[in-house]
């Protein structure tokens, strides 16, 4: 381990971010290598801390923080299997995609805000992942969450992007508010936000009886809403697909490889450390870990059927993200090391294949200057490292073997035979066919179908090499990451964790069944064109199916309502009880003053007479008033 | 607690009332001379502040006395303890901030002299507020500050400024009134007015309890507390944009200085009777400032509803009863403060380049004006309680006190609620920041130095409060601790 890692890894990139708007003003090449060279120095000291935690080992490290009247706050870090892998995934492909940028952001104004914002969001990211407590998590979760807001309205102007901004940092600020209130009340039970310190005092207040299981479930619900928000879960799964406005980079990094996972780190993070299966049975936390489960399992299928219908290049692999995160925390959900394992496992091959589709999908953006995917097609041949690179990354997400997304969702579906909930294993094995069927309709579209006739594709050329050496690392990545850490048995070794599984029946045929199923309604719909997609939708069911879809379930549609109903009654309590009821209120009660003062205007005569009687009269009872005062003090 | 004796404290007062009336003239015959003065004479009590900063870090007080009127026992008293040093921090950084904001903003304005004069007393009253050891004392610089206030509001104002000023006038003058009430109460029952000694003396009697209720009202009125609250809207709206950010950032929060100072700090055993009523305000007005903020449509509306929903934030910290939540409020009342003072001097900003206010004429700005979109955002996200800010370093102190008291089910409500502050806050930027220009930007540029300096100083603290607030937190800490002894 390079020295300070578990600091540094963080702390480079939050600094170094302040200093782009600096280099910037020396040139704007200048501006880029540095931010690039910062990334890829975080990512340096992150990936020097794996030798150090392989086989489970872990260690904190903490220093005072805040003073308050309970006591000082630790700030810390958290060294252990799951926390460096995050930050590796975060530092390393987050330092490909800033290379990456370099090409695709050449032309485009506010380059020092944009480098600034990824920067720091690197640094956040990695930072939120090393922390060893709730207070400092949830402070690098708002930290990326602001960075994702002003990303995602990097184009400011365009009216869907600065809107999409909003929509993103509310809905999910919605989920953290949920998780503050659980955060909040487990500080003040026992004052500590510290993981391993809750563990313990969780755990002897269970047992004492101080803390009853109900409202140790709750908390956990609570703090798992964040990670609904964060991770676009159903219901909450709006903001993901609008997200997309932001620049393709953006897309990769954030809303697909890491800022997204930050739901599912969480949700590993607790089954880990703060209630880990030894001290907390799982069938003591049966039910919460049922939300988990299901909450993963349902979104995973929906986020698939809408991914079937849509049309814009980037929004398809935005559903794909929803699905897949879907898929991760219904393996959590399942309850088990090996669910556990498969889940952190899918984090690191998805993050891999889901920025490659992404950076892909930039790629073939910047050369056709559309994101329709019915405007596109036939660029096999004019982008053939886009193309194979893609195809790399699709048949990953496809499950197919031997690329690495097959692996881990051969994992998946393992843990959920194991764990026996008939439900999510359906949904899941669902969601898998669906999975092949929309991304290989993806590529299909963008790079065989024959193609459109609205350009010519003599114009189309290969993106130039700084964006297509990020696309062959990632796809070198995608495609032997999972093969190389099944075959050595090497990422359960990692984490320390010993699975002894064997690979079921039911799992190969299940596996193989997912890949038959889609690879045959594939051919049937789009390769063979035997039942094209149009004569599904002229039929009556297919179409109302269809429109659907394309309408999002009307989830969107019926948020606009309550958001706008919110906003029209507030108006209309503005007019009627601020201004028509309590402000008016208040000039009724000045006019009734100025009325009553009017009548004493009459006194004022002016006459000398009146005026010099009333005083003599006011003397007098002054008098009166000490007398009376005064000999009754006496007496 | 040790006492340090000193003689600054009174310069660090007065100097800005003595000086007033040179500044005005000096000003009226030379700008630059005078602003100069000014500048200098504004940042005295900072530096007076800053200097005693060690010693109350250390759990000293700093304290200086003159006899003044003997026949009724009372002395010209000052102090700097841990719990009014946030206090007169803000109120003496605050106030040189807006004055040098104001040598540029106002340099056109009719009767400029007179107004720079003003500001200067208003400064005054605000400091002595906090700084004054009885309550007679306290009482007088209580209207000291008022007075100027509402000059500054009815002669440099915007709109209907007179009816404004003098709705701003009839409000806070009927709460001091209540207050005044209360206070010469005391004297009745107790015949001392000095603070320290009242801690000694007050009993357990019935009629603490209304006096306390007096005290609040005129606290509960210069805070705008729902449903006193229709002045501040108005006022800190159509105020000059250098006095709304005094009165917003800095002087409704002298009426949390005077629940920490007497209510807590005198009748700590009075305020559990009255929490559970005053929370609910405290919500009320959150919620209600909030909502109202959602359906403006200009900029210094939107900014002093938010005010009044804030404002609900720290006085639900401080009737929490919990030392965190105490501690919260208190911090609560900086980090607003700095966040506050910050966005009204960026809508200072667009004020005086675009000479416009409006959300539905502005937008798309981002890049004409890069240093005051940032620091809206970051003003903005930080009273949303966003981390790092400054605002959720607070924030969660009062949420967490909250739940210690077991009012878990309010507490809630607050943490929802910051979810609408975060709703009209980008609602605000996108109108100003996003979208299309409405207006031809090509000559558009953002302020100048003197303007934007003090908005860097601010946008410092903002961000460097949310997690390097050590120094800060450890006097608060005290204060809770030792002062209120909690």
């Amino acid at each position: 381990m390079l020295p300070y890692s578990p600091w540094l890894s963080w702390i480079i990139p939050l600094a170094g971010c302040v200093f782009v708007p600096l280099f910037f003003k020396l040139g704007k090449r200048v501006g880029e290598a540095y931010s690039v060279a910062i990334v890829f120095l975080s990512s340096f000291f992150a990936l020097s801390m794996i030798p150090d935690v392989w086989g489970g080992r872990s260690w904190v490290e903490s220093i005072p923080w805040i003073p308050t009247p309970k006591g000082f706050i630790q700030a810390g870090v958290l060294v252990d299997p799951l926390s460096v892998l995050m930050a590796c995934i975060a530092t390393f492909i987050g330092a490909w995609i800033m290379l990456y940028s370099v090409g695709y952001m050449a032309h485009e104004e506010g380059l020092p805000r944009y480098y600034f914002f990824m920067v720091f969001f690197i640094g956040g990211m990695t930072g939120l992942v090393m922390a060893d407590n709730f207070l400092q998590l949830y402070i690098f979760w708002e930290i990326v969450g602001l960075c994702s807001y002003a990303l995602i309205g990097f184009y400011y102007r365009k009216p869907e992007a600065a809107h999409a901004g909003i929509k993103a940092f509310i809905t999910t600020r919605i989920g953290d508010v949920l998780m503050l209130i659980g955060i909040v009340i487990l500080y003040s039970m026992f004052g500590t936000f510290n993981y391993s310190e809750v563990t313990h005092a969780l755990s002897h207040s269970l047992r004492e009886g101080l803390v009853s299981l109900p409202l140790l479930t709750l908390i956990l619900v609570l703090m798992f809403g964040g990670a609904i928000g964060k991770s676009a879960q159903i219901p909450l799964h709006v903001w993901l697909p609008d997200a997309m406005e932001g620049p393709t980079p953006v897309s990769a990094l954030i809303h697909a490889a890491t800022m997204v996972k930050a739901g599912i780190y969480l949700t590993a993070r607790l089954i880990l450390t703060v209630i880990p299966f030894e001290e907390f049975p799982p069938a003591m936390l049966h039910q919460w870990y049922q939300v988990v489960a299901y909450i993963g399992a349902v979104t995973a299928f929906f986020a698939a059927t809408m991914g079937l219908v849509m049309t814009d290049i980037k929004r398809i692999i935005a559903y794909s993200t929803i699905s897949q995160l879907g898929l991760m925390l219904a393996s959590l959900g399942l309850a088990s090391e090996l669910g556990w394992t498969a889940s952190t496992f899918h984090i690191l091959n998805h993050s891999l294949f889901k920025a490659l589709l992404f950076l892909a999908a930039g790629s073939v953006m910047h050369a056709v200057g559309t994101t329709n995917i019915d405007e596109m097609g036939g660029l096999a041949k004019a982008m053939p490292i886009t193309f194979s690179t893609s195809l790399v990354g699709a048949l990953a997400l496809a499950g197919v073997p031997p690329f690495s997304g097959f692996f881990s969702k051969d994992l998946i579906i393992e843990a959920s035979l194991e764990a026996g909930i008939l439900p999510v294993y359906l949904l899941i094995t669902f969601t898998s066919i669906l999975t092949f069927i929309y991304i290989l309709r993806w590529v299909y579209k963008v790079f065989l179908a024959p193609s459109s006739h609205n350009h010519s594709h003599k114009h189309i050329h290969e993106s130039p090499p700084v964006m297509t050496i990020p696309l062959i690392v990632l796809a070198i990545g995608a495609a032997f990451s999972g093969i190389i850490l099944e075959v050595t048995h090497s990422f359960p070794e990692y984490l320390g964790i010993h699975l002894h599984h064997s690979t079921s029946l039911t799992t190969l045929l299940t596996s193989a069944g997912i890949i038959l199923s889609g690879a045959a309604i594939v051919y049937l719909v789009y390769f063979g064109r035997i039942t094209p997609p149009e004569v599904f939708r002229s039929s009556g069911f297919g179409y109302m199916l269809h429109k659907i879809l394309v309408n999002r379930y009307y989830v969107d549609a019926f948020y606009y309502r309550i958001v706008d109903g919110f906003v029209w009654f507030s108006g209309i309590l503005r007019k009627s009880a601020e201004d028509g009821g309590i402000d008016r209120f208040n000039y009724l009660v000045a006019d009734g003053v100025k009325g009553a003062v009017n009548i004493f205007r009459n006194i004022q005569t002016g006459s000398s007479n009146i005026n010099v009687g009333g005083l003599i009269l006011g003397v007098a009872i002054l008098i009166l008033i000490f007398l009376t005062l005064l000999y009754g003090g006496l007496s | 607690m040790e006492v340090v004796n000193t003689t600054l404290l009174s310069i660090a007062l007065f100097i800005q009332l003595i000086l007033a009336p040179l500044i005005y003239l000096v000003t009226s015959s030379s700008k630059k001379l005078g602003d100069t003065l000014s500048i200098i004479v504004s940042a005295t009590p900072l530096i007076i502040v800053a200097y005693f900063f060690n010693t109350v870090y250390n759990g000293l007080i700093v304290y200086e006395e003159h006899p003044w009127i003997p026949v009724f026992g009372l002395k010209l008293g000052f102090q700097l303890d841990s719990a009014s040093y946030p206090f007169a921090l803000l109120i003496s950084l605050m106030g040189f901030l807006a004055t040098i904001y104001s040598t540029k903003y106002m340099e056109h304005e009719h009767g400029y002299p007179a107004y720079m004069a003003l500001l200067l007393m208003f400064n005054t009253g605000m400091l002595g507020v906090v700084l004054a050891t009885n309550l007679f004392l306290l009482y007088i610089f209580w209207e000291l500050m008022l007075i100027p206030s509402y000059f500054l509001i009815a002669y440099w104002g915007t709109g209907r400024p007179r009816i404004i000023g003098f709705k701003y006038f009839v409000f806070t003058h009927a709460g001091a009134l209540a207050m005044l009430f209360g206070i010469i109460w005391l004297y009745v029952l107790y015949g001392t007015l000095e603070i320290s000694q009242l801690s000694i003396l007050l009993t357990d009697r019935a009629e603490n309890f209304y006096i306390s209720i007096l005290i609040f009202i005129g606290a509960a009125v210069k805070m705008a507390v729902f449903p006193f609250h229709t002045w501040l809207p108005d006022a800190h709206a159509e105020a000059p944009t250098p006095i709304s950010v005094l009165l917003s950032g800095v002087m409704i929060k002298t009426g949390a200085y005077l629940i920490i100072r007497i209510l807590l700090g005198l009748f700590s055993w009075v305020m559990p009777i009255m929490n559970i009523p005053i929370i609910i305000l405290a919500l009320i007005s959150m919620v209600w400032g909030g909502v109202m903020a959602l359906v403006q449509t200009d900029v210094k509306r939107v900014l002093a509803y938010s005010s009044i929903s804030q404002v609900g934030y720290i006085l639900f910290g401080l009737v929490t009863l919990t030392p965190i939540g105490i501690a919260g409020g208190v911090f609560h009342v900086l980090n607003h403060g700095f966040a506050k003072g910050l966005l009204f001097m960026c809508s200072g900003v667009l004020i005086y380049v675009l000479n416009e206010r409006d959300l539905s004429k502005l937008g798309g700005l981002a890049s004409r004006m890069p240093v005051t979109a940032t620091a809206m955002l970051l003003g903005a996200l930080s009273i949303a309680g966003t981390p790092p800010l400054g605002g959720f370093a607070s924030e969660w102190m009062i949420f967490s006190g909250g739940i210690d008291a077991g009012l878990t089910i309010y507490t809630a409500i607050a943490i929802a609620n910051t979810a609408i502050t975060a709703g009209y806050y980008l609602r605000m930027i996108r109108a100003v920041f996003f979208l299309q220009p409405k207006h031809d930007l090509s000559k558009v540029h953002d302020a100048p130095l003197t303007m934007t300096a003090p908005m860097s100083i601010l946008i410092f603290l903002v961000v460097i409060l949310g997690f390097l607030n050590y120094p800060v937190t450890s006097i608060i800490t005290h204060a809770v601790t030792h002062i209120i002894k909690m």
